[in-house]
């Protein structure tokens, strides 16, 4: 029994002191072999003619040993990768990796060296939760084959939005600097202590950066995903909706603006509710609220924050809201966001290659943002004006019944299809009577459709009319002809 | 695929360089325009000089700048000058000289049609036309005849002629109102800014009037034709212009077999699918989406919409020389049974504001420092120029979409900017989208807007947009407070 006490006690004692071990922050020393250079080349598909590829290109970016064979790295230096090759410091040889992980709106993913003997001399890099705000940083990057290069940084002040491709606002940390960075992947540790305080994944000509914190990454790397709070909201400094909606001349409070099916807030709160506190904390009517260690920070932040003390995933938020000009209680459950939600993908690719579906030599696609930019730099005078004001105001659903917009992008020009040549850009409506919100939809009607003609009517009134014997041929005449590899990509 | 004259396409089918610029001093011409003496050409060809005002879309309360800028002319029948209309648009004052003259004759302008870029004027003054000479209108050039081009162009005050060859006759597009598209004569001759307005003349008559030239290649420019000339001078036989007809519809060509055959359009019938009816154009009510045209007035239509007969031309221009009230008549296939449909032609209300407009005050409402207007051609050119076109894809798409628009009643109202004040610091989440509500009425336009805002007793105003869930709130005695102050403030003056 006191075998077993004693075997109990130690247990403890020993998980106490790893526990305590491992969440003491580590200093990363100039010469640990931590950061490492990246080699990716990069298949981009084309959303213009979906069928296609772009020509393959290089990317650099730093990558952050993690142990077990594992590196960090910036999601936007691999979307689309066919290679991804290591070096270390010291060394000639190359190593190849793979994709383990990827978080989409933290811009981060972990790369898996198959190699046993690439860990060899590798010190792990471990992220704290602890943050030195505001400080001086040292940003650290393998610029060439033997040196680490260290450049000075200033770590200004904690912020939220959402990152240059994903869809969720989370912190991120501004920093500022005279150096010129490059913003992918370097580690920036605290000058003094050299505690790792998080990665740069935004460097502008300004001298101003992001950094993603520490405890963000350690979020990342404990396998959890990112909450998402599943509404908007809009200020309320004006006393004519204030008055309207009931607040008292000391109320702070935002007014709830869009609610987003299926995410967290989805019936819980409702349009025209007026938050007034989040997890007891007063919103003002800007939507801040005053954080004891960071100072004003956007109330999003009372959801979406990682920070491992103050965490908010896989809590009940308390919200205390005006409606109807009476304060009630509630409780959201935060869950990640709903892919669901998303009627028209916009920000990060999330490595899907745009789907296409031919049908009688002409190309039908479902919008996305990417489709838009593809038209280059003035690409928002360029492209169709319904499709501009859709993605603007329609990316994510306002019910749950609207589906994806479907669109004839181009006709593959063949003379059984001359009629629709100069067709382009235009929104399909119905397809014989019927309306259609995704390709699959579209293809599955046309393929079981027992009606000998095949009516596609489009949003400007232009019907395009075949028979149904024709599609399969004209589409195999468009693939012989124009070297297009498939009906369809999904 | 989808053919549609004269309403929400494009802004331009080519790009046009409107020839109304600064006209300095040129050499003399001594040739003698195909077979009529230049003595004889120089006793009725003007020179304009025009000093002009235009209001700013922007900032509606607000004029811009006086310019001055030269252009050319020729007198017709009645002592009567004819020009382009982009010459004399937003014009304050309009002065003339004929060749030899000393002294500049204030002109007045009679009639001005920006839909084909046409004006008469006169000069009071009846010295002005002493030993003048009045130019007779020809019929169409042919293809690759020579006409000479007469004015005043760039580089001169003295008359400049130069030759050109028709190189094609066809539809397009006039920059003066961005939206208006009738025949044009296409010649290789060299049309320099200040040409604008005067003549080109074949065999001693006038086979047009010099007005935009190409920026897509040298020394091409165009003529406005005779028979447009003469649908304008028709027009202004009562005193009053009415301007262009229209048919108002959407057509898509019929090449192919499979939607021929799904509509049962017998072999060999040929002609042109209507997609889409406009509300109140002249085919509103009398033809339908569907419907299978296979002839107008007896003339028979081809596949491509282009009329099946020697020097072929689109349908349309059919409609382009006739006038509100007389009849077009169709021959077509509707739900399997040919029949004929007739009703008369008609202007439609909503092209005004798809034209570009000149000489014109805006009409707008300021309300708490918050600026209205209806969504306008003009307008939409002066805000992209400011920038601020954030959020704007909304309006625009709206306007040059126009679906919204067909019932030919309503009008787009947008909030496209504020003076800003305290009052309305909150307003930017709204800023550039168009007006859906008002207190839960729907705003029809901007007068019906400003009658609800002014005859409403609410103390507060809830204004909904497209697009946006939550509406806007104003309090009205707030409002209307601040408004006072706004107008001082920015020098708001008639409103």
């Amino acid at each position: 029994m006191k075998l077993l006490t004693f075997i109990f006690y130690s247990l403890i004692s020993f998980l106490i002191f790893v526990f305590h071990l491992e969440s003491k922050p580590v200093p990363v020393g100039v010469q640990d072999a931590s950061i490492l250079q990246i080699k990716v080349t990069v298949l981009y598909p084309n959303y213009i003619q979906p069928w296609r590829f772009k020509n393959p290109e290089i990317r650099h970016s730093t990558g952050i040993y993690i142990g077990e064979n594992r590196l960090l790295v910036p999601a936007q230096a691999i979307y689309f990768y066919t290679n991804i090759e290591v070096k270390k410091p010291d060394a000639l040889k190359v190593y190849t990796a793979e994709l383990d992980r990827l978080d989409a709106d933290l811009g981060l993913a972990i790369l898996k060296l198959n190699d046993p003997t690439f860990q060899k001399d590798l010190k792990v890099v471990q992220f704290p939760s602890e943050l030195f705000l505001p400080g001086m940083g040292l940003a650290m990057e393998s610029k060439d084959q033997r040196n680490l290069e260290e450049k000075r940084i200033r770590l200004i002040r904690m912020d939220i939005d959402s990152y240059a491709s994903g869809y969720v606002e989370l912190p991120y940390i501004e920093i500022q600097s005279e150096e010129k960075l490059d913003g992918v992947g370097e580690l920036i540790v605290d000058s003094s202590s050299r505690i790792p305080q998080g990665i740069l994944y935004q460097f502008k000509e300004n001298g101003m950066g992001k950094m993603i914190p520490s405890f963000a990454i350690k979020h990342f790397l404990d396998g959890k995903s990112f909450p998402f709070k599943g509404f908007r909201f809009k200020p309320l400094v004006d006393n004519a909706s204030r008055n309207y909606l009931g607040l008292k001349k000391d109320d702070l409070g935002v007014l709830v603006a869009e609610i987003y099916p299926g995410c967290s807030a989805d019936g819980v709160l409702q349009l025209e509710d007026v938050i007034l506190e989040v997890s007891n904390f007063k919103i003002d009517p800007k939507g801040y609220f005053d954080h004891p260690k960071f100072g004003k920070l956007n109330m999003s932040y009372l959801f979406h924050n990682t920070f491992e003390s103050e965490s908010a995933f896989e809590k009940k938020i308390k919200v205390k809201v005006l409606r109807n000009k009476k304060t009630i209680l509630l409780e959201i459950d935060l869950k990640p966001l709903n892919e669901f939600s998303i009627r028209i993908p916009h920000g990060n690719t999330r490595f899907q290659i745009p789907k296409y579906l031919m049908l009688a030599g002409i190309v039908f696609q479902e919008l996305s943002e990417h489709y838009l930019t593809e038209h280059g730099n003035q690409w928002r005078n360029r492209v169709n004006k319904e499709l501009l004001y859709l993605s603007d105001f329609y990316r994510i659903k306002r019910n749950s019944k609207e589906g994806k917009v479907v669109f004839l992008s181009q006709v593959v020009p063949l003379s059984g299809n001359k009629a629709y040549h100069n067709s382009h850009q235009m929104i399909l409506k119905t397809v014989n009577g019927k309306e259609i919100s995704s390709l699959e939809e579209l293809r599955n009607l046309v393929n079981q459709n027992e009606s000998p003609f095949i009516k596609f009517v489009m949003n400007d009134g232009s019907e395009l009319i075949f028979k149904k014997e024709e599609i399969n041929a004209l589409n195999e005449e468009a693939k012989k002809s124009f070297q297009i590899g498939a009906d369809s990509n999904f | 695929m989808q053919k549609q004259k004269k309403i929400l396409s494009s802004p331009l089918a080519f790009a046009s360089t409107i020839l109304f610029f600064l006209t300095l001093f040129s050499s003399t011409s001594h040739a003698e325009p195909n077979g009529q003496s230049i003595d004889e050409i120089k006793k009725s060809v003007v020179q304009i000089r025009v000093f002009s005002q235009a209001k700013d879309p922007y900032s509606p309360w607000m004029s811009s700048g006086i310019s001055a800028s030269t252009g050319s002319g020729f007198i017709i029948a009645k002592n009567r000058i004819l020009t382009n209309a982009h010459v004399v648009s937003n014009a304050k004052f309009i002065e003339a000289q004929r060749n030899n003259q000393t002294e500049w004759y204030e002109l007045k302008v009679l009639y001005i049609a920006h839909d084909c870029d046409l004006a008469i004027l006169e000069v009071p003054d009846q010295t002005f036309y002493t030993d003048s000479v009045e130019l007779e209108l020809g019929g169409l050039p042919e293809l690759a005849s020579p006409v000479d081009i007469i004015g005043y162009p760039i580089g001169g005050s003295k008359i400049s002629v130069s030759r050109g060859i028709v190189s094609r006759i066809e539809q397009s597009n006039y920059a003066h109102s961005q939206i208006d598209s009738h025949l044009v004569v296409q010649v290789d001759a060299a049309i320099n800014p200040g040409n604008s307005g005067g003549p080109a003349l074949q065999n001693g008559k006038v086979a047009g009037v010099a007005f935009q030239a190409s920026t897509k290649g040298e020394n091409i420019g165009y003529i406005i034709p005779t028979n447009v000339i003469q649908h304008f001078l028709k027009d202004i036989q009562d005193g009053i212009y009415n301007g262009y007809v229209e048919l108002g519809i959407q057509t898509q060509n019929s090449f192919s077999e499979s939607h021929r055959n799904y509509y049962q359009i017998p072999n060999g019938e040929e002609g042109v699918f209507v997609t889409r009816v406009f509300r109140q154009g002249s085919a509103d009510g009398f033809l339908q989406p569907g419907d299978y045209l296979t002839a107008i007035d007896g003339r028979k239509i081809g596949r491509n919409g282009n009329l099946l007969e020697a020097n072929s031309i689109d349908f349309l221009e059919v409609i382009d020389n006739k006038f509100a009230g007389e009849e077009i008549r169709f021959d077509l296939i509707r739900n399997k049974k040919n029949i004929q449909v007739s009703f008369p032609a008609k202007k439609m209300p909503q092209m005004e504001n798809q034209r570009s407009s000149y000489g014109k005050d805006y009409d707008y409402l300021i309300f708490g420092g918050l600026v209205f207007q209806t969504v306008n051609r003009d307008l939409l050119e002066a805000w992209s120029k400011t920038g601020q076109t954030q959020g704007g894809s909304l309006l625009v798409y709206r306007f040059y979409e126009g679906s919204h628009l067909l019932d030919g009643e309503t009008e787009d109202i947008v909030l496209y900017r504020k003076l800003p004040h305290p009052s309305n610091s909150h307003s930017d989440f709204y800023l550039n989208m168009v007006v859906d509500t008002f207190n839960g009425t729907k705003v029809k336009n901007l007068n019906h807007f400003k009658n609800l805002l002014q005859s409403s007793k609410e103390k507060t105003f809830k204004i909904h947009f497209y697009g946006i869930q939550v509406p806007m709130i104003l309090d009205r005695e707030e409002s209307e407070k601040s408004d006072e102050q706004i107008k001082r403030t920015y020098h708001i003056t008639g409103k």
